[in-house]
């Protein structure tokens, strides 16, 4: 008899309980944070006093020349590769957006926009290496956390041959600390050129009034070489 | 410069105290280490050369990732030769105030490159836009290797009046207004050819 009433009691009291509606997963019980809008990158690039560089690392840095090795020395048009893009150009406006299940990432230099997959698209296995690498993305709290693989490889700066290899994971954290600015992280960890993980910070700061103006890029042809005039005023005055 | 206190002061998830202590870190300013895009010609002692010339501007477009100039300059033999000289992005220039009428075709101009070891191209320094009967001031476009808080933009501000067209803050170009007798006032105070924009 106590039993039964002591189930009763406990039916009764579970029974009062708001019943929670299923979640697929935690990320959409609550609604992730929302990063979308323009940035201009700080100046300020904080980086390692020296770079842990391997002994791989040491040749390909000591045999870079920016005048031979960056692309865009033959032409202007030449895409930058991932993690040059994050501070190539002067200003760095970068606007973020949502677009489906990705975040895009739109960099005004070069007009690079960068898919960054959520959870859920992992690459395939015959990815292919590119400039911009494959993307994944998520969400741990306020944080976002970007996992860049398949890269075609590069420097970290287009004027600094601190090399990256295709076998490069980047790791990119960003997070708010106060008002809209946008603190990121980025680890890059390439065992072929650096003993240890290699860490770079910078902030993007919030930019509502800015705009991404279309680079709509030209290229001047190879500046390495005498202009070919002719050439130019027949594509400049189609400009 | 070390940074290590801006990083303790960061909350940077997943990243330990411990390491961030331990680490070494320095501050790129990115403005201040900002590259040149082409192989500068250089002197025999090491100094990149800039190239003055007259002429006039037959074609100027404002593009990403270079603005191009393409001007008709006369050489020392008096024979014309043709330059490419590139400036800023368009990006950069429009933020700044540039457009499309900042120069013009026809333009005489007086020209500072910062010559490329490549022939006939460079970036401009500096290009003075002379008035006209017309126009009346001329006008003294400065950019590369003169841009921010130098001495040579500091030299100039103390002396001529802004077009009042190019917004200072970026701190990459700027216009100023010559007439007749700054220009002459200019020319004795820094003799030699453009000696008023060089360094």
């Amino acid at each position: 008899m106590r039993a039964l009433v002591f189930f009763l009691v406990v039916v009764s009291v579970v029974g009062q309980i708001p019943a929670r509606a299923q979640v697929p997963d935690a990320q959409s019980a609550v609604s992730d944070p929302d990063f979308s809008g323009i940035y201009e990158g700080a100046p300020t690039i904080i980086e390692p006093d020296v770079y842990p560089l391997t002994a791989e690392g040491e040749r390909a840095h000591d045999v870079y020349d920016p005048l031979i090795g960056d692309p865009r020395q033959t032409d202007d048009c030449a895409p930058e590769s991932m993690p040059a893009i994050l501070w190539a150009g002067t200003l760095n406006t970068m606007r973020i957006y949502l677009e489906g299940d990705t975040i895009a990432m739109h960099l005004e230099h070069g007009g690079t926009v960068r898919s960054i997959h959520m959870v859920g698209a992992e690459p395939s296995t015959d990815e292919p290496h590119t400039e911009l690498g494959y993307s994944l993305g998520s969400w741990s709290g306020d944080v976002l956390t970007i996992e860049t693989t398949h890269l075609a490889g590069g420097v970290v700066f287009t004027n600094r041959g601190y090399p990256v290899s295709p076998e490069a994971r980047l790791t990119e954290r960003y997070w708010r600390e106060a008002g809209k600015n946008l603190q990121m992280e980025l680890l890059i960890d390439d065992p072929v050129n650096f003993l240890q993980p290699v860490k770079l910070a910078r902030e993007w700061l919030w930019a509502p009034d800015e705009q991404v103006i279309p680079w709509n890029c030209v290229s001047l042809g190879p500046r390495d070489a005498e202009p070919d005039i002719d050439e130019l005023r027949r594509l400049l005055n189609q400009q | 410069m070390r940074v290590i206190r801006r990083l303790e002061q960061r909350r940077s998830p997943g990243w330990l105290t411990v390491s961030t202590c331990a680490a070494a870190f320095s501050v790129w300013l990115q403005p201040a280490t900002a590259h040149h895009s082409f192989a500068p010609a250089l002197t025999e002692d090491g100094k990149e050369v800039i190239e003055i010339f007259e002429g006039s501007i037959e074609i100027y477009r404002l593009l990403n990732p270079h603005t191009a100039l393409i001007v008709n300059a006369t050489n020392e033999n008096g024979v014309v030769e043709d330059w490419l000289v590139e400036l800023s992005s368009l990006a950069s220039l429009v933020r700044e105030g540039w457009t499309d009428d900042s120069l013009s075709a026809g333009d005489r101009v007086t020209m500072a490159v910062l010559r490329s070891h490549a022939p006939n191209r460079g970036r401009l320094r500096a290009v003075l836009v002379h008035g006209s009967a017309d126009s009346g001031a001329g006008r003294l476009l400065v950019a590369y290797g003169i841009r921010g808080d130098t001495p040579v933009m500091r030299r100039l501000q103390e002396r001529l009046p802004v077009c009042g067209n190019i917004d200072p803050r970026l701190g990459r170009t700027q216009c100023f207004l010559v007439d007749a007798q700054a220009l002459l006032n200019l020319e004795e105070e820094f003799p030699g050819e453009m000696g008023y924009v060089m360094p």
